[in-house]
């Protein structure tokens, strides 16, 4: 058997100096593979020599970037279960597990799933400081489980920042998601109990075909021309909160096509401390919002949305198009409301529901592995 | 114009005459926007606010389409029964007819959240299905099972569903105790075991995580486990047959799983009776420090002095040329725990590569 294998590490040692070779003289992008069978070392990635960590692959990246990391199915992170990192194989140790500095693609072979980043004791599962980067898509994320931040967008600026396919599980504090970046793109992730399940506070970001359950808010929008886009809210205590707070112009670019539906407290939260002179207008089409608020107390009960503007410039919200439990529009139940009792501030609040729409609007969360 | 009402009255009578005979399912409807009543359901615009009260309303082969949003415990006052809220007797939702209860929208849109509740959709009736891929529910709480399918519910299939619970004694997201069942497509994750069968089940393309067993065949005499993913678990599957034909194990892939792999074990062997494992992925278990044996993507243990357990594990990729130390998993020998009978385990013809093995994408 020995035999075997020193015969058998040997030609693997030969082969990888080919890899190697090949691997380096490419001048377009490489991809490398990190697989539950691999090993780190400088020259890991090639297939048949895969690494075992992201960040092992990471480490032999072009640092000028165009290379993508493809991740087997399997556990990354704390494989040892000692409850920290920086073990052989281990992602890194301090305070983020996957800390991300360099333009790359970083995605899975079997989705999220499969492909579980398990990061305890440290601040969060992914950091990213750079761009374009890509971490995760459709059908090809990861699952994030025991970090804090679940990925963690740092509040610098870098071009084309996409964080899709993921699924991260919280244990009711901090972020699921957090982007301080402009321009970045949160798609097709699920994020699950957390304080806040996307934080979002960059300006132009565009949040779509997100799931984001269990958390005290599910989605939060503080930033100015942000898109929100065919996302489910469930489950939430507040299924959307939207900070007008000092903004000097819409927050909202687009807010269409999302269901809002069995939020404990309220479907959506409108919050507009310190509007612009002459205020703002935040436009919500073609929107679900039905059972929310049905838990007691209630902030009140039954609010699709709740507005509170303590400033005394007009906070005006145009909500045409939606579809609010029944086909005559906002009002008490099986209706969910808007407006009375759910506008909770003392400054001016228009609320534009005229025109609703008579059915339920179909929003299907994208299928994903 | 009283004329016309007993002209409709008598058509109504005569309708209702020609439509009972044939007894043709009916499709009922609940939604977050519903309202519970004794004659909710049917039509599309008054759908019930509850399945509970829509099970109630159903006939044996009706078909319950359920909206997206929560359902359970609405007010948050910690009982169920108020109004709109789930009222089952024993489980959240008690499925005592055979029912094709289905979501509109899929797992990620329709949530169940049974709490404390000993289960989630507690099923007595045979041939019931919960969930189709793209069609099942969120299913999640703190105790006992979100799907029980007691001995009653023989033939049940649970498909499509996302179901979760904490890892502890006592739990398991989908326990299948009843014959015949089928588990298809799920996520289940946390819990004792993730999804626990018995005999002649089937379970197929489900990945089974977090849980201390993922897989957990207690009794698995004839059952067919295929095609499933096995990850971040204790262990990845639990297989145990008492009789004859064993269980079938095929086309699985385990990976991450911190204490081992497959873990085989006979508390009392029947003579001649052999396990099948093959064409599986078997990679990257037993890495925890604690793991005894380490680094098993098989582990067999024989409790009875009487008759040897054999296991054959022919023809499985063990994340290398053959099954070793890391970085293949390895199989028989150190990961053979003596119970006090005879383990008997083959790897041959093992697998030069990874069997491609990829669950179906979900809503």
């Amino acid at each position: 058997m020995k035999v075997c294998i020193v015969t058998r590490n040997i030609v693997a040692a030969t082969a990888l100096l080919g890899a190697v070779a090949a691997w380096n003289s490419a001048a377009g992008a490489a991809k490398l593979y990190v697989a539950n069978n691999g090993f780190d070392s400088g020259s890991c990635g090639p297939i048949g020599f895969e690494c075992r960590s992201i960040t092992g692959a990471l480490a032999n990246a072009n640092v000028l970037g165009g290379d993508t990391i493809i991740v087997g199915p399997g556990r990354y992170g704390d494989i040892d279960g000692d409850g920290f990192l920086g073990g052989i194989g281990e992602e890194m140790s301090g305070a983020w597990a996957i800390y991300v500095s360099i333009p790359v693609k970083i995605v899975s072979s079997h989705g999220a799933a499969s492909t579980i980043i398990d990061a305890p004791g440290s601040f969060g599962g992914a950091y990213i400081e750079s761009g374009p980067i890509v971490f995760g898509k459709a059908s090809k994320g990861f699952t994030i489980v025991n970090a804090n931040y679940g990925v963690f967008v740092s509040n610098s600026s870098f071009p084309k920042v996409k964080i899709g396919g993921n699924v991260i599980l919280g244990d009711g504090s901090t972020f699921g998601i957090y982007s301080g970046f402009d321009g970045t793109s949160i798609a097709n992730n699920r994020v699950v109990n957390h304080d806040t399940g996307i934080d979002s506070e960059g300006n132009g970001n565009s949040i779509k075909n997100n799931v984001a359950t269990g958390s005290s808010i599910g989605i939060y929008v503080y930033g100015e021309k942000v898109k929100v886009k065919k996302n489910l809210t469930i489950l939430n205590e507040i299924g959307v909160y939207i900070d007008d707070g000092f903004a000097t112009t819409n927050s909202l670019s687009a807010f269409s096509g999302n269901s809002i539906v069995g939020n404990l407290d309220a479907g959506m939260w409108i919050e507009a401390v310190g509007l612009p002179s002459g205020g703002l207008t935040e436009k919500l089409k073609g929107n679900n919002f039905f059972g929310n608020g049905d838990r007691l107390p209630g902030p009140p009960l039954n609010c699709a949305i709740i507005t509170s503007n303590p400033s005394t410039e007009p906070l005006n919200v145009v909500a045409q198009n939606n579809f609010w439990g029944v086909a005559a529009g906002p009002g008490a139940n099986p209706a969910y409301a808007v407006g009375g009792a759910c506008n909770l501030g003392t400054g001016p609040v228009t609320i534009d529901t005229t025109v609703a729409r008579p059915t339920e609007a179909k929003v299907k969360a994208k299928p994903m592995r | 114009m009283e004329c016309s009402n007993v002209f409709y009255a008598g058509m109504m009578v005569a309708t209702i005459a020609l439509v009972s005979p044939a007894a043709a399912a009916t499709t009922l409807n609940v939604a977050n926007y519903g309202v519970d009543s004794g004659a909710c359901g049917p039509v599309l615009g008054t759908p019930c606010r509850s399945i509970s009260q829509a099970i109630t309303n159903a006939m044996a082969g009706d078909t319950i389409l359920v909206g997206p949003g929560r359902y359970g415990d609405l007010d948050g006052n910690g009982s169920l029964g108020g109004t709109g809220e789930e009222s089952g007797a024993t489980g959240m939702i008690d499925v005592n007819k055979t029912l094709i209860i289905l979501s509109t929208m899929g797992a990620s849109a329709t949530v169940v959240d049974y709490g404390l509740v000993s289960a989630g959709f507690y099923v007595t009736a045979p041939d019931v299905v919960i969930g189709s891929v793209n069609k099942g529910f969120t299913i999640s709480g703190d105790s006992g099972a979100g799907i029980n399918l007691t001995g009653t519910a023989s033939g049940a299939t649970v498909a499509g569903n996302f179901v979760s619970a904490v890892q502890v004694p006592g739990t398991f997201p989908i326990y299948m105790n009843a014959p015949s069942a089928v588990a298809r497509d799920n996520r289940a994750r946390g819990g004792f075991g993730a999804l626990l069968t018995k005999a002649g089940a089937v379970a197929e393309r489900n990945v089974l995580s977090g849980a201390l067993f993922g897989l957990y065949a207690v009794t698995a005499d004839g059952a067919t486990l295929q095609k499933n993913v096995a990850v971040d678990n204790d262990y990845g599957s639990y297989v145990s047959s008492t009789s004859a034909p064993p269980a079938v194990f095929t086309r699985n892939l385990l990976t991450g799983n911190h204490l081992g792999g497959l873990y085989v074990l006979q508390l009392t062997t029947p003579p001649a009776l052999t396990d099948v494992a093959t064409g599986n992925n078997f990679y990257g278990n037993g890495d925890y420090a604690s793991a005894s044996p380490s680094n098993c993507g098989l582990i067999v243990e024989n409790n009875d002095g009487t008759n040897a357990l054999a296991v054959t594990a022919d023809g499985n990729y063990w994340g290398d040329v053959a099954p070793g130390p890391n970085p293949a998993d390895n199989a028989a020998g150190p990961c053979n725990v003596t119970g006090g009978g005879v383990e008997n385990v083959t790897t041959a013809s093992p697998a030069a590569a990874e069997f491609k093995i990829l669950p179906k994408a979900l809503r």
